[in-house]
């Protein structure tokens, strides 16, 4: 057990940085308080990820059969990390690059593999994830939109809401249920933006611009040679993207980097003295450390190759208390910022308020832990 | 012509001056018995017990609010805690003879609850019927004018010193869960009664297991009727969930201003003035469930009340530790704040766990709908 | 990075267990406030465990692994001073079981009745202090550490270590704080856990409903989250690491004792279930060092800068 980096994570971490510094425009702040979703990021993340292509960053965690270059689970995280903190200027890319390739690797046929990875791997496509519904939010089993099987394909029916990247998305990874029943019911589609039939609705939040949206299905046809992996396998795909997901976003970086960013405003204004700022700050710093030590936990685990545990839900769960306790404490002590004076202070308001909710609830993490972390029995899921 | 409420609050004040006990009670046993009596006999000779309750068995019919100005007075008196001997009878036992008891069960038992003549002990929880009382097992089998009961209770306060037992069993063998269950007035000294106490992790003998081997109760100790114990005991508790714990709210912001006289390190103060909203806002819901209750039936918001106390009790007591600091001579002294401390877990657990409270007030006042349990 | 134990770890701790196992240490029975192990004292200091930093090749963490395991017992023994914070600090190690404690010397300490060292926070200086036989008074707490304080003070000689030594002195007791919370939080769960899925209300076993398993996930998170703070901190060494890790500790302890006794009922109130060997002294852990909220305020400043003259 030990708790340090490697002279050449060291010297990872320092080129990430570096880059970041040269490539980050002189006003990337006003860029990035607009979240991922938006449109100024997600244009200014073709950018980006073109000069991450270039630098063999964007997808070097991926093996080298796929152009990537079997970069460490360490150092991709590592990369995450600084990524994160920076605001994340891959924009919804991150996604493809940390959950979309991967599962297409493992459960996709050649030709998908063929068609899908050169636009990823070159930085100029983004893709979403079409999961939830308006009746199928945590409960995703319940889902209802539709695919109907045609002659050549499906006919797509129904609608997704809280779909991130949506409005500028040229892919969806669609969720849909078929007239079977059981197992085989739910199918995964590679669906193609602009297929006719599909409609997306930006929906006004108080998280970032562009984060979430409707989306509504009408006859739309997909073709079979889209669906990936086979009738009755889409749980198990599901499980492994989620598991690729959940774990690769270092949300707690942001937050640590917006309290380091309030504590130095804070002590230029002399409000740093009093006893009371530094203790909150003290314990919203450790819960941001907690939040670190638990997700570097879940790494170790993928980096050493060990069965996935549920310390994932623990993770997060840990997150969300760090993002909800900075946040506090920067309502509480920095409400100015709030008033139109920290654009930043403003976004990162805003993804806090949906910590605990977007990329599965926290009761849904605190249920699948309880399960699997402490092996306590299920609850009766009706009556007696 | 009736006394004002400044004239009573300053009549009480004046007793209280002259006659609170100078010592505290002793934490268990027979001295704790005889403390408490002897404190409720004094109470009555100077015509302050049973302010509430009916004329006709002794009490003085006073309204809510001289009931509150009491309360205040006592606690700024620091008279000796509510929370003794004396509770069940006063707060159980007492109010649900009034609202559910025959005459003769009136006239017997109110007047010696008041004279500080007995001290009552509760007898609901089973080993294997504590959240989910419904599912108690103690039998009685009604033979000719008497029941016969065997079985156990637990988590029975002041059992070992206590003379009557407000005893919940089951009385149709052939029910389930909430028919089938009567409300028993039990005398301790019955034979075929067996007492354990049991030590909390604060120090005393606060509990204990109680065993019955062919306990015969008459029939006439029934109160609200055979079968109907169900309705009797959730009487019971509702009034613990409700005004019983208004002595204990006054006396618990009385600490908390004691804590902020006492405090010199500017470090906590905020948590103190956390504590003393929330004492004042406890006290504020309290007495306006008090005044309502006074003028008709009232609903579940006595849950929230509950709860509300228990919560803040245990945050008062862990803040008084962080007052003075672990190794200092209050906490570390033998019933002192560290007892007091862990004495406050019990809080969020006895009549009825927070957790009973929480689907209380889901259900009762939030209006969700009922889980499955 | 690694969160797995090292070879040499591993070895450390199963010798450790061996030697634990050796012991048939039981939980006590009666209401011993205080289950102060002498002969689990005497085996670890037999064995070598207690000077384990000074051995070439170990460190603060390997300490720290050792005194995490020993809090996991329902008995109490002086490990955290004399592993994580008097090798530092004493010229004679042996002197010990060692007491610490903050503030005047007249206050009551943890081990003090069986130390043969005491070192003091006094503010201003750091004080060693040998403590001969007879000099202390036993202290009867609900702590389940035993507690004492000294008779005389004034009458004790004492060595001045000097202000300049109280940085260190205080950021290793952060050390212990969070490691010894970290193995007490982890008993003190698997024996809630233990409860809740035998115990049946409703017609199910009460680990069932929602509402306790989320606290439960949240306890157990708090638990892990001290753990590796705790193992951090000892492996850095650094001040930000410990206060970080001592704050988190702190401002867990009460929500994790509370919520623990809560799913146990007034079975967990009472001596005969076991949590209180546990929970008892996490409380007491809770008020060390000012509490938690000193330890957030170390933090800030030792990450932040201090306050002042910005």
């Amino acid at each position: 057990m030990e708790f340090g980096w490697s002279p050449e994570q060291t010297a990872h971490r320092e080129r990430v940085q570096t880059l970041l510094g040269r490539e980050l425009p002189a006003d990337w702040d006003d860029i990035a308080v607009h979240g991922p979703g938006s449109n100024a990021q997600t244009a200014f993340s073709k950018i980006f990820c073109k000069k991450l292509a270039d630098e063999g960053l964007l997808i070097s965690h991926w093996p080298k059969e796929y152009g990537g270059n079997d970069m460490t689970v360490w150092d991709q995280f590592i990369m995450g990390e600084e990524l994160w903190a920076a605001g994340e200027p891959r924009g919804p890319q991150y996604m493809n690059v940390n959950w979309i390739g991967p599962v297409l690797m493992r459960y996709g046929n050649e030709a998908q593999k063929a068609e899908y990875f050169p636009p990823i791997a070159s930085g100029s496509v983004v893709w979403c994830q079409g999961f939830s519904e308006p009746s199928a939010g945590s409960d995703l089993a319940s889902l209802r939109t539709k695919a109907d099987k045609v002659e050549g394909g499906y006919l797509v029916n129904g609608a997704k809401v809280w779909t991130s990247y949506a409005g500028l998305a040229t892919h969806c990874f669609l969720l849909a249920r078929t007239a079977s029943a059981g197992k085989g019911a739910i199918v995964i589609l590679l669906l193609d933006m602009t297929s006719p039939g599909v409609q997306v609705k930006q929906i006004p939040a108080l998280i970032g611009e562009g984060d979430i949206h409707e989306v509504f299905f009408t006859d739309v046809f997909v073709p079979a040679e889209n669906l990936l992996g086979e009738e009755g396998q889409a749980w198990e795909i599901i499980t492994f993207a989620l598991q690729n997901e959940r774990i690769g976003i270092p949300r707690y970086a942001f937050s640590r980097r917006m309290l380091d960013r309030a504590a130095e405003k804070l002590k230029a204004d002399g409000r740093f003295e009093n006893p009371v700022v530094r203790d909150r700050a003290g314990r919203a710093l450790a819960l941001c450390e907690a939040a670190r030590l638990m997700v570097y936990r879940v790494v170790h685990q993928r980096a050493t190759k060990a069965p996935q545990d549920a310390y994932g839900n623990l993770a997060r769960w840990a997150i969300i208390q760090a993002d909800h306790a900075v946040n506090d404490f920067m309502t509480e002590f920095m409400p100015e910022g709030l008033l139109g004076e920290d654009q930043m202070q403003i976004a990162h308001h805003q993804r806090a308020i949906a910590a605990g909710i977007a990329s599965g609830a926290a009761e849904i993490q605190l249920n699948l832990a309880a399960r699997r972390y402490l092996d306590l029995p299920s609850e009766p899921r009706r009556g007696l | 012509m009736s006394e004002s409420l400044d004239d009573f609050r300053a009549r009480a004040r004046s007793w209280l001056q002259e006659n609170v006990p100078e010592h505290g009670s002793p934490m268990e046993g027979p001295e704790s018995r005889e403390y408490a009596l002897a404190w409720q006999k004094r109470q009555f000779e100077g015509g302050w017990a049973g302010l509430t309750w009916p004329q006709a068995y002794g009490g003085k019919e006073l309204s809510v609010l001289q009931q509150i100005a009491w309360f205040e007075e006592y606690a700024r008196a620091k008279a000796p805690s509510t929370h003794n001997a004396l509770f069940v009878g006063m707060n159980h036992a007492g109010p649900t003879l009034i609202a559910c008891g025959t005459d003769e069960q009136k006239a017997f038992h109110l007047p010696k609850i008041m004279q500080g003549e007995v001290i009552w002990c509760q007898g609901f929880s089973e080993p294997n019927a504590g959240s989910d009382l419904a599912s108690l097992r103690t039998k009685g089998l009604v033979e000719g004018d008497e029941l016969v009961v065997n079985g156990q209770k637990i988590w029975s306060s002041y059992a070992d010193i206590g003379d009557y037992q407000e005893l919940l069993i089951r009385t149709d063998p052939a029910s389930s869960r909430h028919h089938g269950l009567s409300w028993v007035i039990c005398a301790m000294d019955t034979p075929g009664i067996t007492v354990r106490p049991i030590k909390t992790m604060a120090g005393p003998a606060k509990y204990a297991e109680v065993f019955y081997d062919n306990v015969r109760i008459p029939l006439s100790n029934i109160v609200g009727g055979l079968n109907n114990g169900w309705k009797t005991a959730m009487a019971t508790l509702s009034f613990e969930r409700g005004t019983a714990s208004l002595a204990l709210q006054i006396s618990l912001s009385q600490r908390v201003e004691e804590l902020i006289a006492a405090n010199d390190d500017a470090g906590v103060s905020d948590t103190l003035m956390d504590l003393r909203a929330d004492a004042a806002a406890l006290r504020a819901m309290s007495y306006q469930f008090a005044i309502k209750s006074e003028t008709g039936p009232v609903g579940s918001e006595g849950s929230m009340i509950r709860l509300y106390f228990a919560e803040l009790a245990k945050r008062v007591a862990s803040a008084s530790i962080d007052i003075f600091g672990i190794g200092a001579p209050q906490v570390l002294a033998e019933h002192g704040l560290g007892f007091d401390y862990f004495d406050s877990y019990s809080e969020t657990i006895a009549g009825g766990t927070a957790e009973i409270q929480r689907n209380i007030i889901a259900e009762r006042v939030l209006g969700l709908p009922r889980g499955s349990r | 990075m690694d969160f797995d134990f090292s070879e040499d770890q591993a070895a450390i701790l199963s010798g450790l267990e061996q030697l634990i196992s050796s012991l048939n240490i039981e939980a006590p029975k009666d209401a011993v406030f205080s289950a102060y192990s002498h002969a689990l004292d005497a085996e670890l200091t037999e064995g070598g465990f207690l000077d384990i930093t000074q051995q070439e090749g170990f460190g603060l963490l390997d300490g720290a692994l050792i005194v995490e395991q020993l809090a996991r017992l329902p008995v109490s023994v002086e490990a955290a001073t004399s592993v994580l914070i008097a090798p530092s600090f004493l010229e004679d190690t042996t002197r010990r079981p060692v007491a610490i404690l903050q503030g005047a010397l007249t206050k009551a300490a943890r081990f003090l009745p069986m130390a043969k060292t005491l070192l003091a926070d006094i503010g201003d200086d750091l004080l060693r202090i040998e403590i001969p036989e007879g000099a202390v008074e036993e202290v009867e707490t609900l702590f389940a550490y035993p507690y004492g304080r000294l008779k005389n003070p004034e009458a004790l000689p004492s060595v001045s270590l000097g202000a300049g030594r109280l940085v260190e002195f205080r950021r290793r007791w952060r050390i212990a704080i969070a490691v010894e919370s970290a193995g007490l939080m982890q008993s003190a769960l698997d024996q809630v856990l233990e409860h809740v899925k035998t115990r049946q209300q409703f017609g199910r076993p009460i680990g069932s409903f929602q509402a306790i398993q989320h606290r439960l996930v949240m306890a157990a998170e708090l638990g892990q989250a001290v753990r590796w703070l705790g193992f951090k901190a000892a492996w850095s060494d650094d001040e930000g690491d410990a206060a970080i890790a001592a704050t988190f500790a702190q401002d867990a302890i009460p929500r994790f004792c509370t919520d623990l006794h809560q799913f146990c009922g007034a079975m967990g109130l009472t001596l005969e279930f076991p949590l209180h060997h546990w929970t008892y002294r996490l409380r007491a852990l809770l008020g060390e060092l000012g509490g938690s909220s000193a330890q957030a305020i170390a933090a800030a400043d030792a990450v932040w800068g201090a306050s002042k003259n910005v």
